[in-house]
């Protein structure tokens, strides 16, 4: 198994690695705890409560409507065959929804990595499921609206393997379920000096962001910027002997520059049509894809958490389900082509993960839409059911673990694994912060 | 709240619609109408580190022709007076001696500073992020 083999020859290296300590970019006397099975992991969030019915599963209409069509509409991702009968998920063509988006990859995800096909998500809410995907912890006494209080894996990325803030990006379709408040805890050793950047460019650089970022000046760096900043930073040291001070996620000057130059270019890019959009992008998912592919391209972070959320339409809408969960899937098949060929330094040397927040209901609500399909809410045993998938260097190709009779796997297993392929698994494991000790590899 | 006192006793940090409402009726001189302080708003949170999306956003009303920012030579034919409407208009304190001196040697060393320079320095002052 390729996973044992790497941990053999990691725990080699280890022992040489371990005994020499190195200075890292944040001045931290620093000794490596562990080897890398990758330098770039992007944990793609197939949010918005997905059902293993319709995903995983390829019931298609069979399971949740009873209308005997059942197939893959993720083939992207799993292997099977799409449904052949009453098709609503695609693009318009001559009714809606009845042009299958053509596949992207010309092997799935499944056929390359390692899939978890039952995994536990007891958190069955979208911001409580994400925030256990990100902490590795069900902070169930936690409401909404607050920061996580258990460290996010940007912060332990940041904190013991010295990441500067744009190698860490948490990109997200919109800016509501209180989603930008996952990009750093308040826990006291941690926090926002860890933090990770987070963007929403659909809202950047969607209408909003028309409006009020797009004619922002460009200030000359030495002959505005540097008195600005000078004349700034003497008003907050006066403050700061009086004041409070403000949670800071620690970019410096030179990479708020870098992001203030790629609002500026994606403005213009956008304006361009020229924005790393998956070939079909119809929907703020896609939209999102796009803009966080540009974000790779850009910065080519260590970890890169893109939150997709379309789906969640199925409380009331579920051929709207199906098409957002169709698109997702065109997503991440867009995702990690465009790593493969258009990011050289990241090509080769990236882990993608994909994983739903949690799942939906086994029965439907009351809610029918425009076929008569009814929708699905998230409360009940079935929406504990998730599924992921893991693809990348070091991962086992083509390999299945466990399945409907079998559940291997919780969601939050899912930090300590990001953290094993990272090398800081010791130190997130050790932090005592975390629900759970065991990566999914320690799983197989 | 005496104006007087160190610092105006600020102790609450400002949300971000009070933020932007505040600073666009002291760049413009006239309130920000409810709608476009909702997009505004969302602008910044879309973007996670603030002093960037203050930045930006600040930045993009100094484009605008509304803007009521004193000339440069009408800041540099008084610069005591420019800095103590300065601190009255944005920290709602008066300046100390310690800050006024700061300015007036930073400013004779600086020649090109403009008011808008000294403007956005308040504007993205941490002092000026609490009331």
């Amino acid at each position: 198994m390729k996973r044992r083999s790497f941990l053999k020859k990691s725990s080699l290296a280890s022992t040489a690695a371990i005994s020499i300590p190195f200075i890292l970019p944040s001045g931290r006397l620093f000794a490596a705890s562990g080897m890398r099975m990758a330098d770039h992991v992007v944990l793609v969030a197939f949010a918005g409560g997905v059902r293993q019915q319709e995903s995983i599963l390829q019931r298609y209409l069979d399971d949740s409507q009873s209308y005997p069509s059942a197939g893959n509409i993720l083939y992207n991702l799993f292997d099977g065959s799409a449904p052949t009968d009453k098709i609503v998920y695609g693009t318009n063509n001559i009714i809606n929804g009845d042009t299958p988006i053509p596949k992207i990859l010309s092997q799935t995800i499944q056929n390359q990595g390692t899939t978890f096909r039952e995994v536990n998500a007891s958190a069955v809410g979208h911001y409580a499921g994400v925030n256990a995907m990100l902490t590795g912890n069900y902070m169930y006494t936690q409401g909404l609206r607050n920061k996580p209080t258990m460290p996010t894996i940007f912060e332990y990325l940041r904190r013991h393997q010295g990441e500067k803030a744009t190698k860490t990006w948490f990109v997200g379709n919109g800016i509501g379920n209180s989603i930008p408040l996952l990009d750093y805890s308040t826990h006291a050793d941690y926090g926002a000096s860890y933090g990770a950047n987070f963007l929403a460019p659909t809202i950047t650089f969607g209408s909003d962001g028309e409006k009020h970022l797009k004619n922002a000046k460009v200030y000359h760096p030495e002959d505005e910027l540097d008195p600005m900043y000078k004349m700034k930073y003497f008003l907050d040291n006066v403050w700061y002997s009086q004041g409070k001070a403000l949670p800071n996620i620690g970019n410096t000057e030179e990479e708020k520059a870098e992001i203030k130059q790629f609002v500026k270019d994606m403005f213009d890019k956008t304006q361009a049509g020229t924005i790393a959009h998956p070939p079909v992008s119809d929907n703020g998912d896609l939209s999102t894809i796009g803009y966080a592919c540009e974000v790779m391209q850009r910065f080519k972070p260590t970890l890169t958490v893109i939150y997709l959320s379309n789906v969640d339409g199925c409380h009331s809408n579920f051929t709207s389900y199906l098409g957002s969960l169709h698109r997702a899937d065109h997503g991440v098949g867009h995702i990690w082509d465009y790593i493969q060929n258009n990011i050289p330094q990241m090509a080769n040397n990236t882990t993608m993960m994909v994983i739903p927040e949690h799942g939906r209901n086994l029965d439907s609500n009351n809610i029918e839409d425009g076929n008569a399909f009814s929708g699905y809410d998230h409360s009940d045993a079935n929406s504990r059911r998730i599924f992921s998938s893991i693809v990348g260097p070091g991962i086992d190709s083509n390999l299945s673990i466990g399945n409907e009779n079998n559940q291997v796997g919780d969601i939050v297993n899912l930090t300590p694994t990001i953290a094993e392929i990272l090398g800081c698994k010791d130190d997130v494991v050790n932090s005592g912060l975390v629900a759970s000790s065991k990566s999914l590899f320690d799983l197989i | 709240m005496q104006s007087s006192s160190y610092n105006a006793n600020k102790n609450k940090l400002k949300s971000i619609s009070q933020y932007i409402s505040i600073v666009y009726a002291n760049l413009f001189q006239q309130a920000l109408s409810s709608n476009e302080l909702v997009e505004i708003t969302r602008c910044i949170e879309s973007i996670g580190d603030k002093e960037v999306a203050h930045e930006i956003v600040l930045s993009n009303f100094m484009n605008s022709d509304d803007v009521i920012i004193p000339s440069d030579s009408l800041m540099r034919a008084d610069l005591d007076v420019f800095l103590e409407e300065t601190y009255k208009r944005f920290f709602i304190r008066d300046i100390t001696e310690a800050e006024r001196e700061f300015f007036l040697n930073f400013f004779n060393s600086n020649p090109n500073v403009s008011a808008e320079m000294v403007y956005m320095s308040f504007a993205l002052s941490n002092e000026y992020q609490f009331y």
